[in-house]
């Protein structure tokens, strides 16, 4: 008589339980993943590219390169997910994603993020976070980039990667943007002093 | 109490009685290969019968389904296809659609051993589980596409079915959408469906095999196996990663 009373209340109970795992579990985000939120690609002609590289395909351009190349094989095997978002900015969305990117910044300085490099140079404007762990470890990478009038990039590679690495992570996954962000933050001396003169 | 087995005067075991008899045994059950013309039998032939007639009947069934198999897309490819073409308002005109599973590209692999092929094809062949493609034609197409709602109906049929989107391209009149299982974690199991909307065409393709023996053959015999792989992938859609900021 008991039990047909308590089992209702306990069926209930596991499947709450269970979905709250569930939804909780599909949000848990990894050490040094960031969330951008979602973009929309922009109206009309404006250009849109979205780069999500999975640990699985990771794995596999690691296994590729594995014998000729094993400290690009080992760069690779420390990467858990590769995101890029590069959208066309126009018109209509160009002043919110300056904002955006802003905000991003913001919050990747509020949550530990050490900004290492700035980069400002006529209407280009680079920032490069990385995460560290306690022990000194990477965790992760973010990269935001206004292109002046034309490009925001959003970039977040996670795992550990350092960034004179980014140049030669794009140049093996052929993504252009990842390798020209590299090749900002291997001289980014030279882009502050141009800041400065500025 | 013990029991002793009747011996012949050879030494050997008798035969039991229905098989010594070359007869029916008492149940009604007929050993095979035994010739009596008994109701029994009778009936273990009607019965033998009836799935040779079934098997005949089913044959074209099965052919029929086996053919059209060619021509019908997968789960997967169909919604992809789908959720693209709902998103687009016109009139959309099927070209082609080709499908072929594992049965038929095994028999080709099978067959393929009987001749002197160069190891690149066989190991192709070896890798190929299965590909797909279908082709379609849009007519009246609207001046401005929205490629918002193409990626998030797509996302969330392909979501549905245990893929997620890899890549996103979309500029001008061009929209492409790559699709890979969640659950990749073994280059033994590799799939992928692709969607490229180039002006008024659309390409659905999408394929699934065993990485393993390509990326062999790549270590072995080509100089950078990631240079080849994005030669043979990517440079097939020029210009799509080839864009700076």
């Amino acid at each position: 008589m008991i039990m047909k009373h308590i089992m209702p209340w306990m069926i209930g109970t596991v499947t709450v339980c269970a979905a709250a795992t569930l939804a909780f579990g599909a949000n848990e985000m990894l050490p040094g993943q960031v969330d951008f939120g979602a973009f929309a690609p922009p109206k009309g002609e404006g250009e849109f590219v979205e780069v999500n590289v999975p640990t699985g395909l990771i794995t596999l351009a690691a296994l590729l390169v594995e014998k000729e190349q094993p400290d690009v094989a080992k760069l690779l095997n420390g990467l858990k997910l590769v995101r890029v978002n590069v959208i066309g900015l126009d018109a209509e969305n160009r002043a919110a994603f300056q904002t955006r990117a802003q905000k991003i910044r913001e919050d990747l300085a509020g949550k530990g993020w050490e900004r290492i490099v700035t980069a400002q140079q006529k209407e280009q404007d680079v920032s490069v976070y990385l995460k560290m762990a306690d022990k000194g470890a990477v965790q992760g990478l973010a990269a935001v980039v206004i292109d002046g009038k034309e490009h925001a990039v959003f970039v977040n590679v996670v795992g550990d990667i350092k960034p004179e690495q980014l140049a030669m992570l794009g140049d093996k996954l052929h993504i252009d943007p990842l390798k020209e962000i590299g090749k900002t933050t291997q001289k980014p001396q030279h882009k502050s002093k141009e800041k400065v003169e500025e | 109490m013990e029991y002793v087995m009747p011996m012949s005067q050879t030494g050997v075991p008798p035969l039991l009685p229905w098989l010594a008899s070359n007869g029916v045994v008492p149940h009604g059950w007929t050993p095979p290969g035994t010739s009596a013309g008994t109701p029994s039998r009778r009936v273990f032939r009607i019965r033998a019968w009836y799935v040779v007639l079934a098997l005949v009947l089913c044959l074209p069934l099965l052919g029929a389904i086996g053919i059209t198999g060619y021509f019908r897309l997968s789960s997967p490819t169909q919604a992809l296809r789908s959720s693209v073409i709902e998103s687009v308002p016109g009139q959309w005109d099927k070209r082609f659609a080709g499908r072929v599973g594992g049965l038929t590209l095994g028999l080709v692999w099978f067959i393929s051993h009987f001749f002197n092929m160069p190891p690149e094809a066989e190991a192709a062949l070896a890798a190929l589980h299965g590909a797909e493609v279908g082709v379609y034609n849009l007519h009246d197409a609207p001046s401005t596409l929205d490629y918002s709602a193409m990626f998030l109906a797509a996302d969330k049929r392909m979501r549905r079915l245990g893929w997620e989107r890899t890549v996103g391209v979309a500029r001008g009149r061009q929209f492409v959408a790559v699709y890979m299982p969640r659950n990749l974690r073994t280059v033994k199991r590799m799939a992928c469906c692709v969607a490229v909307l180039n002006e008024e065409d659309l390409v659905v393709a999408s394929a699934r095999g065993n990485l393993q023996p390509l990326i062999e053959l790549a270590t072995q015999h080509l100089g950078d196996p990631c240079e080849r792989a994005h030669q043979l992938v990517v440079d097939g859609t020029p210009g799509l990663f080839r864009r700076g900021f």
